[in-house]
Formats: structure tokens, sequence, C-alpha cells
């Protein structure tokens, strides 16, 4: 059983990582580090969430589902580290340290909230509506009226930007 | 708009492009995730194993070795025993609400257990915290007349002393996870408001 999952680990570990790095990345506005250890935590939460899985989902949504609630949740840890190190604080505040390369990308969703920049980066992925609401678990017409919201947003950072 | 948000899609795609999986990661995060889950057991039942070691000390102290004789003192030591029998109690039931979170739930659905995890961590801090110190104290108090009849006032001011100084330590111990499990609950109630905000 154990190395049934371990393989079964490893194949979605290397056809998922690239999703779940990018999302991480966009999550910790573009911050390596910080998206490496986001990444981890979220594919420990994956290994063990792995015997409950139902087939219900496809491993693309099961996975997102895990992705979206462990940044979430990473939210909290990452407040109680803000107060523990001034090394933290800065790494945290510091733009200069984010992916240079698609720093116009990181930079506009990191602008958003956090639910805002989980919902837009899932459109980024292409991902059906429905599929969205149900990964949220809100109705589809709630999902479209942010999905406007947030885009008109994006369209006034990405105005100002220029 | 549309061109702007081609723009971002299009950087998304190069960024996912660009990002390749460690194969060796995978087994690593296995052996971290499987040493994570028994530190989080410890974690989980430690509290309830601390507590479960007291009510079985105080039971082998007060009962056989030093039995006491009056009828209030053995009506304190059950006092002491509820007590700890209620947070007993309410740390299972803590424990089994933590583990009905699941973290491959919608978003909406983990962020209700989570609150629901949290409010009654409020409720443990709260009413579950009152009756087991009350009960604990009163409990406590009932064993005054008996000890002060065999050994005197001395000893009753250095137990109440030794008293004081453990329930001071104790609760400074705890605050910072009380503030922590508050500041939390307030974090996941806004989450959900603004989930459900139209």
């Amino acid at each position: 059983m154990q190395t049934n999952n371990s393989q079964l680990f490893e194949q979605l570990h290397r056809q998922h990582y690239a999703m779940v790095h990018t999302v991480c990345m966009g999550f910790m506005k573009g911050e390596k580090e910080l998206a490496n250890d986001l990444s981890q935590e979220v594919f420990i939460n994956i290994w063990n969430a792995l015997e409950q899985f139902r087939n219900e989902a496809a491993y693309k949504t099961w996975i997102y589902r895990i992705t979206v609630n462990t940044c979430l949740q990473y939210l909290r840890k990452e407040r109680k580290i803000v107060k523990v190190t001034d090394e933290t604080i800065s790494l945290l505040q510091a733009p200069e340290t984010a992916d240079k390369n698609y720093k116009t990308l990181y930079t506009a969703i990191g602008q958003l909230n956090e639910i805002e920049r989980l919902i837009i980066m899932m459109v980024l992925e292409e991902m059906p509506y429905n599929e969205i609401s149900k990964i949220m678990g809100i109705t589809e017409t709630n999902l479209r009226v942010k999905i406007h919201r947030i885009k008109s947003t994006l369209k006034k950072i990405l105005q100002h930007e220029e | 708009m549309k061109n702007e948000f081609e723009f971002l899609q299009k950087d998304w795609n190069s960024a996912k492009k660009e990002t390749k999986a460690n194969p060796e990661k995978a087994s690593k995060i296995i052996g971290e995730a499987m040493a994570r889950k028994k530190a989080s057991i410890y974690f989980h039942y430690g509290n309830i194993m601390v507590l479960g070691a007291i009510a079985i000390l105080i039971l082998i102290y007060f009962l056989w070795l030093y039995p006491f004789e009056a009828l209030l003192s053995k009506l304190g030591i059950g006092c002491m025993l509820l007590g700890l029998l209620v947070r007993i109690g309410g740390e299972l039931i803590s424990v089994r609400k933590f583990i009905k979170i699941n973290i491959a739930d919608t978003v909406i659905d983990n962020t209700i257990e989570w609150q629901q995890f949290l409010e009654f961590r409020k409720r443990m801090h709260g009413i579950f915290t009152i009756a087991t110190i009350g009960l604990y104290t009163a409990g406590f108090f009932m064993l005054y007349p008996e000890i002060y009849k065999y050994f005197g006032s001395n000893i009753l001011i250095l137990l109440t002393g030794f008293y004081i100084i453990g329930a001071a330590l104790l609760i400074r111990g705890i605050r910072p996870n009380i503030k922590k499990e508050m500041k939390d609950l307030e974090m996941i109630t806004e989450l959900k408001k603004e989930l459900e905000l139209v």
C-alpha cells in the first residue's frame, strides 16, 4: 500500500509540481524561497491526504483544492513568522528579491487580496469557471462577479504600472 | 483589458514552463510528511497524556499513599479529579474536531471546519477553563481542614504559595497560544466573509 502510494505521489509530484509552484510563487508575490517552502507544504498535505482520495474529482482539481487551502493556512503562519524575525520582515516586504523575470505578473497579482489572488491564478491557469467554483465552494454567479471585479482592479493596476 | 490580461497569461504560462520538478525531492517530502504526522499526534495527545498522568497521580497519592479520612477531603479529591476530567473531555473533543478538518475539501468548507474548530477552542479557553480551574481549586481548598489538622498552618501556607506560583506559570505559558488561536479565529471569520461576499 505504502509503495503504491509512494509511486502515485512521485507521479503526482512530477506532473503537478510546476502548477503548484507557480501558484505558490504568485501567492508569495514572486518570493522564490517562500514559494519553495509553501510548495513543499502543499506536497506534504497531498501525501497526508492521499489515502482519502476517492476519485470524485480529477487529480488536478483535488491538488488545486489542497494548494489553495494550504496557501490560506500558510497566511496565518506567515503572520506569525513576520512577528518573529526582522529578516523575514524584509523578505516579505522587499519586492526586489522577487523573481525579476515576471515582475509585472507578480506585482500586479500581488496587489490583490489573498482570495482574489488565488481566484485570478486559477483563471490564468485557464480552468473552467464551474471547476473554479467547485474548488472554492461558491456559486458560479458569485465567482463571475468576483472575477469581473478582480479583472477591473488588475486593469487599473496595470495601467498605473505603465 | 483583453490585451493586458493576455500579457499576464503569457507570463503565467512561461513561468510554469520554466519550473521543473526535482524527482529526488518527492521521497524527501514523504519522509518529512511522516515525521510531521508523528509529531502532530504527540502534540495533540500530549495535553491529554499530561492531564491523565496528573489525575492518576492524584488517585495514587491521595487515595492509596496518604488517604484522607474526612468526607470533605474525599469530596475535594473528587472535585479535583472531575476538574481534570472536564478538561480531558474537552481536549478529546478538540482533537476530534481538528482531525475532521479536511485539507482537500472546498475552500469554503475547509474555512468552516477551521472556524468550528477555533470556535470550540475559544469555548475551551472560556467555559472549560473556568470549570476546570474552579473545580480543581475548590477541591484543593476542601483538603485544607484535614491538612491543617495533621501538618499545621506552615504547610498550608507553603502549599498555597506553590499553588499560586504554579497557576501563574501555567497561565503565562498558555497565554500566547490562546492569543494566537483567537487571532486565527478572527482571520478565518474575515476570510469566510470575503468568500461569501458577492
